[in-house]
């Protein structure tokens, strides 16, 4: 508690002596240069930025935390705070960049259900078609996967060996095929279960895959694509 | 240093006080006050508390340098309203490129595929119902749940690929608990019956925490399966 307070070493109906002149001025002295002015002799909000010397409030003027959320402005941080490069690879914790943190890049067809072809022209497969729409253009894998009670199969009506087979995979939007698969005509050859396919050269925006099919030259049969969807994933 | 002091006195004992002796008090006092003005020597340390600042007042310049260490930001270990920096104080889009450093996110930045597999050995089922032939646990990560991969590929024992004799006919599913995900039919079609070697699934249910994937046959015929290896993969991104 800074108060001053000045005493009174005079009566009523004395002399008012030197002693009592200079006692009174040693206690405002004293006051001033010794006890010295702190809160109790301060008005609130007082001082301004002119009465704060520069470097003022260091470290330990700060009490903890003292920084809080509200006392950032909404959109506080902008670019021009983060130097370039500054996040540098010591900035990020070892594994900090999850999958939960990576967006979904993914698209899923619909199933196709039960489809047959004996076509020996390149046909579409029902609903086996997807893309995503992408910002950059990052390699493209897929692959057939399985619904309820799926199969691939190419059979032959007439009985015998022949196969051919042949799958297609193509992003419709940039004309490129991505898996080209031909099943010959050898029995050993049977085994289809999925195409996987990686697609290097995907383009910026909507990307279609679609999936075809094709009893092949000089084969005959047919064709059952049973249950099938399409599933892409990007890189 | 303002270190205040009155002039030299112009009274004594056994003098009159003059007019002029109390003004020249009175100014000195003025003066230190109004004046002069009193500085840092004539305050406590530790005098000028929070309330005694004008709003506003504290600007960069009168900010330290290399003051503000972390213990200065709120932070919070676990309530994020407690924390300083939140969504609403980074402008949309402006954590650039830039701002990494070339090749910064490493691999040892990327978390762990999370994932989980077992093998399984050449079996022959004559299944009239459905049986087990293999699983595995994996633990779906808290947060948003990802998309699970379910596959089946011939493992490296060099045994038989999957075949089912003749016109048998059964399904083999992929499976999370008791819920089919995908399922492959051996039908006969035109006297042929399809044989899968690598099989691929996409489980867009999975629950946060353990789920319980396997592969499970049903005949009602008999199959025979090589080493086969069986993977559950959350899917990254």
């Amino acid at each position: 508690m800074a108060e001053l307070a000045i005493s009174k070493p005079y009566q009523a109906g004395e002399p008012y002596f030197e002693a009592d002149a200079d006692a009174q001025k040693a206690e405002i002295v004293t006051f001033i240069n010794t006890t010295k002015i702190n809160s109790d002799n301060l008005l609130s909000n007082t001082f301004d930025t002119t009465y704060l010397a520069n470097d003022a409030v260091t470290g330990a003027k700060l009490v903890d935390n003292a920084v809080t959320e509200s006392k950032l402005a909404t959109n506080a941080v902008i670019a021009d705070n983060i130097a370039g490069g500054a996040i540098t690879t010591a900035k990020i914790a070892d594994t900090a960049v999850t999958g939960l943190k990576v967006a979904h890049r993914s698209a899923t067809s619909s199933s196709s259900g039960s489809f047959s072809s004996t076509a020996t022209t390149s046909t579409q497969v029902t609903n086996l078609s997807t893309g995503p729409t992408i910002t950059v253009a990052r390699p493209i894998f897929g692959w057939l996967i399985i619904d309820a009670e799926a199969y691939l199969l190419k059979s032959n009506t007439a009985g015998g060996f022949d196969r051919n087979l042949r799958i297609l995979v193509q992003n419709s939007s940039t004309g490129n095929t991505v898996a080209d698969y031909l099943l010959g005509d050898d029995r050993s050859s049977l085994g289809v279960s999925t195409i996987a396919f990686y697609d290097p050269s995907p383009q910026v925006g909507s990307n279609g895959y679609k999936v075809f099919v094709t009893v092949g030259a000089g084969g005959t049969g047919q064709v059952d694509v049973a249950n099938y969807k399409l599933h892409i994933w990007y890189t | 240093m303002p270190t205040f002091a009155f002039s030299p006195k112009t009274y004594a004992d056994g003098e009159v006080g003059f007019e002029s002796d109390f003004d020249l008090i009175k100014s000195d006092l003025e003066t230190a006050l109004n004046v002069t003005k009193l500085d840092a020597d004539n305050v406590q340390d530790g005098g000028v508390p929070g309330s005694a600042i004008i709003a506003g007042s504290v600007t960069t310049a009168k900010i330290n340098d290399a003051s503000i260490t972390p213990d200065k930001i709120s932070s919070d270990s676990s309530v994020d309203a407690n924390r300083a920096v939140g969504t609403t104080q980074i402008v949309d889009g402006d954590i650039e490129t830039a701002a990494f450093d070339s090749d910064a996110v490493t691999a040892a930045k990327l978390g762990s595929t999370n994932y989980a597999t077992d093998a399984f050995a050449s079996v022959s089922y004559i299944a009239s119902s459905e049986e087990t032939i293999e699983s595995c646990s994996l633990t779906v990560s808290s947060g948003a749940v990802k998309d699970v991969w379910i596959i089946i590929v011939p493992s490296n024992t060099g045994s038989a690929p999957i075949s089912i004799p003749g016109t048998d006919t059964g399904i083999l599913r992929l499976k999370r608990g008791s819920t089919t995900i995908g399922s492959w039919l051996f039908t006969e079609v035109n006297g042929e019956i399809a044989t899968p070697q690598f099989l691929m699934a996409l489980d867009t249910g999975p629950a946060v925490g353990a789920n319980t994937y396997s592969v499970t046959y049903e005949g009602p015929d008999n199959i025979t399966i090589g080493g086969f290896r069986l993977y559950a993969i959350e899917r990254y991104g």
